[in-house]
Parts: C-alpha cells; structure tokens; sequence
C-alpha cells in the first residue's frame, strides 16, 4: 500500500562520511528507528535545494523522506507499507 | 540468425553470422550530424570519432528505468507487479503508464497506456506516481558513470546514452570490457540494471540492446552485421513504426534482408529522404555521430499534453487546460532560450480519432499569451466537431525554434510592443526560479492548475 503526504516530521540526522544520514523520525507521535538507507537524491525548489531519503524502519515499512533548505524543515513525503501488497 | 556464442547465464550474446552484403556508400540518418561514409567506416581519425578498424560504439538502455529504481527504494516491489503512472493521483483512473516492471509486463501492461487500461489488466498491481526528480538525478549519475569510460556520451533520453568508445576502448582492455565494466559500475553504484549493446554505429548498437533484455549484453561485430540484420523483421530498424511497417509488408517487403533488396530509386521515391535512411538501416549503415554536448542537441519542439478522462466538451474548461498547457511550454522555451515561430494544437476525439492544427506567426515568440491566443484561435475553429464529439486528448506544442543563446536575440518590433508582457513575463519567471514553479499560477487556472499542468512532451531530431 503506498500512502502519500506532506507531513512536517521531527528527524534526528548525523553527518557521517561527508553525507547526511537520518537515523530515526517521529510520526504522529511515535518513532521510528532507520535501519537502512535504500536510496537518496536531490532536487532544486527554486534556489532552494532538497535532499530526499527512502528510508527503511524497523517495522519494515519504507518511508520517503525529504529536507527542504527553504525553511530547514523534514517532510515525509509517502509511506509504502507492506500490507496489502501482492 | 545463428549466435555463434551465446551464455545460458542471459549476461552476453556475440552475434556471428557470415552472409555477405556490399555496403553502398551514402549518407545516412536524416537531419543528424554525420561523418562522411569512409571515415565512420573507421578508415581515418576525425576529431577522436574514429581511428583505426571500425567504430565502437556503445548503446545502454536502462532496464524498465523508473520501476527498477523505485523497487531499489522499496525493496520488498521487487518481483512485484510495479506501475510507475504518470497522474496527479493513482487512485483515479486519471494519466498513463510511464514505465512498469517485467512482472507487470507478463499482464500486457506497457509504456503508455492509460492507468484505466492498465488496472483492467493488472487491477492487483501496484500503482504508483512517478517522482521525475528522482530519475533526472539517477539518470546524471549514469552520464557521470559513462563520462569515466569516455568523453563521447551523448544522453540520448532520460534511459539510454550512447557511448563512443573507439578512441579509449582499449584503455580498458577492449571495447567489450569497457561496456561490461560500465554495466557492472552502474549496478554497484546505482543499483540499477542495465542492457548493453554494442556495434559499430548507433543504429546497429540501438538495435543489439533490443536482442536480450534485461540485463543483456550483446555485441554486433560489422562483418556480421548482415546475417544479424537480414531476417530480422523491417519493424525492428529504429524509427520504422506501424505505418511504415504495414506499407512495407504489404508490398511483400517483411524483413531487413528483403528491404536491403529494394532499389533505393523505389524507397526514395515513395520515402524521399527517408527512403535513403530505411535502405542504409537495412545494410547496418549509419554514420551518425555520438554528440556528447547535449546543448548541441538540436531540439525541434516544445510541447505539453493532457489527457481529459472521459472527454470535455466544455469550451471554457478546455481554453484553460489549454492556458495551463501553453504556460509549461513556454516557460520550458525560456529556461532553455528558445523561440518558436509555429503554435501546433492537437486534439484527440473518444480515442476515434485525433486532429492536429498549426499556425505559423510573423515573427519568434516564447511569450505564454501569444502562443495562448494562437492555440485558442486554431481551438475555435475546430467548435463544430465538439458538437458530435467529447476531446479526450488536448496538447500544445511550439515548433521551427531558434535558439536565443547559439544565434543571438534579435529584439524585434513586436518585444516593444509586448513590452508590458515581456517585464510580467520575466518578473514571474524570476519568482518561480527563487521558489519554484507552482508558487505562482493564473488566477483562471488556480482550481484546475493540479489537474491539468500536462505531460511535457521534448522531440529531439
């Protein structure tokens, strides 16, 4: 099932090998933990620049998620849950 | 055809027949840049295209791209049925297909059709929207891969590159094991699967990608091109579609090797120029050039479509979709510095039938309301066939460019007196390259603006 939002998120991020890695968020109240990193890019908003994460969390589900230079805030953009798939 | 090599593993296929077909000196594909015929036969070094022996030149198709790289972001798609849509919103029947994945392929489902279509055939299958960002992105890092192996890297679309690897070939040990090595990078650095094909001339290279996918890997040497090439059906020479094909099979003409037999005199009669480009295809020939600026590129058109559902009869809603439509185009014209003299409006009806209208102006333009009031004045003409039929299909495009950047602008009479156009034009082009594009829209099209921004549509020659 894919779910699709934009959703102002608190994200915890280190920067580790010159890159920013999230490593646990917190929706709608309750957290989650980022066990791996599947894919990353970014994209201009203008002048701003975004830096967009799918990122998978310890219950599996994959989670894309992006941080926006405009205002420094994390969004998450949609959720693919493995429920209801195939 | 008879492989003389061929892996079970699926990874590579050496093509190695043995007829033998004199090859009739010409030119070759239309409206390309091209080397005269003996020097792309490799027999001279022009400009590091070609040195000695033949040309190399490398084909990469990227592999179901948009539907490969989502089942890299989400892993557990993989081996699923996955459709990549192009649609505001997947849960409508709205939009078409962009790209689907090989178990999606099994259902009949493919590149193109609408997400209607494609829920009746596969209504379990995963449905998704494109993010094209995301495949702009990967798509560069591609071109930053092939960039390592050699300098000649044309991107050819967002999913293929062609890659001219004559001049450093050999820097990798062979030609072949440049292609394996890019194949191999691109699956270690990006995760994504690749088909290679290899000849030596972007026709035939285009064509070996086609023979094993995916993650194929074939090479076409040139003294075994025509026992490849002959009983191959004529559909599979790039750029002979459905029409050309039927033509060609009614006058008994069904694969590449009979196609070769047709005296040119009769192709160019009924094809003209192209007539000299299908009989050079069907000997392998082709001495257009890997362009590796892609700002060399010579765009033909600027366009944007949306499809309308069920079909509008609607006049007022059509002349917005329209507005919409032509506001992409020619924003797109001004970010790359094109001007276009004629405005094309097409219409398809109930997918009866479709219609296409054009309308050359006096002077350039790149200007939203000029093209708006051609394209609306061609859609007014065309009321009488709303009457009978509902538009299900509306789309804009901008032709006969010129390139501000490579010739210079030229102001001319009709700037000055757009003058007040001109200054909103550039004022709204500057916010939106501070905040981006849906930060400002027309007041007209602010409740259909979401729905109908269109499907930018690019042509390259």
């Amino acid at each position: 099932m894919v779910f699709e939002t934009k959703e102002v998120i608190s994200v915890s991020a280190v920067f580790q090998d010159f890159h920013l890695r999230p490593v646990a968020f917190i929706w709608n109240g309750r957290k989650y933990r980022v066990i791996s990193i599947l894919g990353s890019f970014q994209n201009q908003k203008g002048k701003f620049r975004c830096y967009n994460y799918a990122v998978k969390a310890q219950n599996g589900d994959v989670y894309e998620i992006c941080f926006s230079t405009e205002d420094m805030s994390w969004s998450l953009i949609r959720v693919h849950s493995q429920g209801d798939i195939l | 055809m008879r492989p003389t090599e061929h892996s079970n593993s699926g990874q590579d296929v050496i093509l190695t027949p043995s007829l033998a077909v004199e090859e009739s000196p010409g030119k070759s594909f239309v409206g390309r840049e091209t080397l005269p015929l003996r020097q792309a036969q490799g027999q001279s070094d022009i400009l590091g295209q070609s040195v000695m022996g033949e040309r190399q030149i490398i084909h990469l198709d990227m592999d179901s791209y948009f539907a490969s790289i989502e089942q890299r972001d989400v892993s557990f798609y993989q081996g699923k049925p996955l459709i990549v849509c192009h649609t505001d919103d997947t849960s409508s029947n709205r939009g078409v297909v962009s790209s689907a994945s090989y178990p999606a392929r099994i259902y009949g489902i493919k590149s193109g059709m609408t997400v209607l279509e494609a829920k009746k055939l596969c209504p379990k299958g995963i449905y998704i929207k494109g993010n094209y960002d995301k495949y702009l992105y990967n798509t560069r890092k591609i071109s930053e891969i092939c960039r390592r192996y050699s300098d000649l890297v044309e991107v050819f679309s967002i999913d293929e590159v062609f890659i001219d690897i004559t001049p450093t070939g050999h820097f990798f040990g062979s030609p072949v094991a440049a292609g394996k090595s890019i194949q191999e990078a691109i699956k270690k650095d990006l995760g994504l699967p690749a088909t290679i094909g290899i000849g030596p001339n972007k026709l035939v290279a285009k064509m070996a990608t086609e023979f094993e996918k995916p993650n194929g890997f074939t090479v076409i040497k040139k003294t075994d091109l025509p026992g490849i090439l002959a009983p191959l059906p004529v559909r599979k020479i790039v750029g002979v579609g459905k029409r050309t094909g039927n033509y060609l099979n009614s006058i008994g003409v069904r694969t590449i090797g009979d196609l070769s037999r047709v005296p040119l005199k009769i192709l160019e009669k009924k094809y003209g120029v192209i007539g000299l480009f299908l009989h050079q295809a069907s000997l392998g020939i082709d001495c257009s050039l890997v362009v590796p600026d892609a700002t060399a590129l010579k765009i033909k058109s600027f366009g944007h479509s949306s499809s309308l559902g069920s079909g509008s009869r609607d006049m007022l809603k059509l002349k917005n979709i329209l507005l919409t439509l032509c506001e992409g185009v020619t924003r797109r014209m001004r970010k790359d510095s094109y001007r276009g003299r004629t405005v094309v409006l097409r219409l398809c009806f109930e997918r009866l039938f479709s219609i296409s209208r054009s309308c050359s102006l006096g002077d350039l333009t790149d200007l939203t309301n000029r093209v708006y009031s051609v394209a609306v004045d061609m859609l007014e003409k065309e009321k009488k066939l709303f009457n009978k039929y509902s538009a299900t299909l509306i789309g804009v495009s901008v032709t006969n460019l010129v390139n501000d950047e490579l010739k210079g602008r030229q102001v001319s009479i009709f700037d000055l007196l757009n003058k007040r156009e001109f200054d909103l034009t550039k004022a709204v082009d500057l916010i939106r390259n501070k905040y981006g594009e849906r930060i400002i829209v027309r007041g007209s099209v602010l409740n259909r603006e979401k729905h109908f921004y269109g499907v930018p549509r690019i042509e390259i020659l």
